[in-house]
């Protein structure tokens, strides 16, 4: 069997770039999973694609059949990767944080966990700017309030990442659904789900996870109807409404974040 | 649907059968890429297996007990100017497994198309 010239430096890079997209695949997947099985994985796909291009080279293959076939590999191994990545993170459930596989993506991983406080910073600086205004119509009691849940919010994020992402749930609220400014609404939107999606996902138990949904579904109701009508606005139920919905809120945050420790045999 | 505990499903087969026939061939140790293409030259299949599914079998293979694995030398590597090789060996019960899934398909009634080709 007669065997092709060699191939051009241009055809070359077609391989190459399909290399690249495997490996960069690779490093995006496996960034969400703990390090040890991380590093296999990604030396183990850096080898085939290697390996393949090689035997690509040696059989006289043209390069973009071998780019072809690895971009196949990729895409037909999608659901495959997705499905190891759950299988993985299924098995650290319960073990020390992994850092080192964290730090592997600390850019995705950083944006992952913190977006939602930036854009609670967002927030609480149009709020500050307000305050500092001079606006006569502005309802300064409110916005103080807004701008101390999201600047502690931001603050507490770190060491109390529950109660953090609650009070930027709060603090949200507003902005996002009673400022009448399109890019604060959506600003407001997302950080409140960012934020709110946190502290359901911080709840151990999916019983327990569907009440802090109600929980700050409530809260948010109840800080909605003070900032659109007052405390004592119009309604039959003002202002018992939004206290008992406060109230309730709160109560079922707290009563879904307790744990009870585990009795230890003396 | 789970499977029921030790039965084999078709990509593992087919990778204990390749892995097995390398062996009869003298290669005793394989790695990811060489099992994908003794995969292709064993089956009707033109295309390699995926990535995903290939090194996702592997991992169930080796926590199964059928395959054993170990990073080659670094050394070599260098040597020869390429990434590191994960290089596995099949175990004495991968032979059983391969054979009772064997055994097995046999004995599994046709379905669809083959049953109403069945005489």
């Amino acid at each position: 069997m007669s065997r092709r010239a060699p191939a051009h430096d241009d055809e070359q890079d077609v391989a190459a770039i399909a290399a690249t997209l495997a490996r960069e695949w690779v490093r995006g997947y496996t960034a969400w999973v703990g390090a040890g099985a991380a590093e296999r994985r990604r030396a183990e796909i850096a080898s085939d694609v290697w390996e393949q291009r090689t035997d690509a080279r040696e059989r006289g293959a043209a390069p973009a059949t071998a780019a072809l076939s690895i971009a196949g590999r990729v895409v037909a191994g999608i659901p495959a990767d997705l499905l190891w990545v759950r299988t993985q993170r299924l098995a650290m459930r319960g073990r020390p944080a992994d850092r080192k596989a964290l730090t592997m993506n600390t850019l995705g991983h950083l944006a992952a966990r913190w977006w939602w406080a930036l854009g609670a910073a967002i927030l609480a600086t149009l709020g500050i700017v307000a305050l500092f205004s001079g606006d006569r119509d502005l309802q300064r009691v409110q916005v103080s309030i807004i701008v101390a849940a999201l600047v502690a919010g931001i603050a507490l994020r770190q060491f109390l990442p529950r109660t953090a992402a609650t009070l930027v749930v709060f603090g949200a609220a507003v902005p996002s659904l009673l400022i009448w400014a399109p890019w604060v609404m959506v600003i407001g939107i997302a950080t409140l789900s960012g934020a709110a999606v946190e502290a359901v996902r911080l709840t151990r138990g999916t019983a327990n996870r569907v009440l802090a949904g109600v929980g700050l579904i409530a809260l948010v109701a109840a800080w909605l109807w003070v900032g659109a009508s007052g405390v004592t606005g119009p309604g039959p139920l003002s202002p018992w409404g939004p206290i008992v919905l406060s109230g309730g809120g709160i109560a079922l945050l707290v009563a879904t974040g307790v744990h009870r420790r585990p009795v230890v045999a003396s | 649907m789970r499977r029921r505990p030790g039965t084999l499903l078709p990509v593992e087969a087919a990778i204990l059968d390749a892995a097995l026939r390398m062996r009869q061939a003298g290669d005793v140790q394989f790695h990811g890429f060489g099992i994908a293409k003794m995969m292709v030259d064993g089956a009707d299949a033109a295309t390699l297996t995926a990535h995903g599914t290939l090194y996702k079998a592997l991992g169930r293979l080796e926590t199964a007990g059928l395959l054993e694995s170990n990073w080659e030398d670094a050394d070599e590597a260098v040597v020869q100017g390429r990434p590191r090789r994960r290089m596995y060996t099949v175990t004495g019960a991968a032979q059983l497994a391969l054979a009772q899934h064997r055994q097995d398909s046999r004995r599994a009634a046709p379905l669809g198309r083959a049953a109403w080709e069945t005489p």
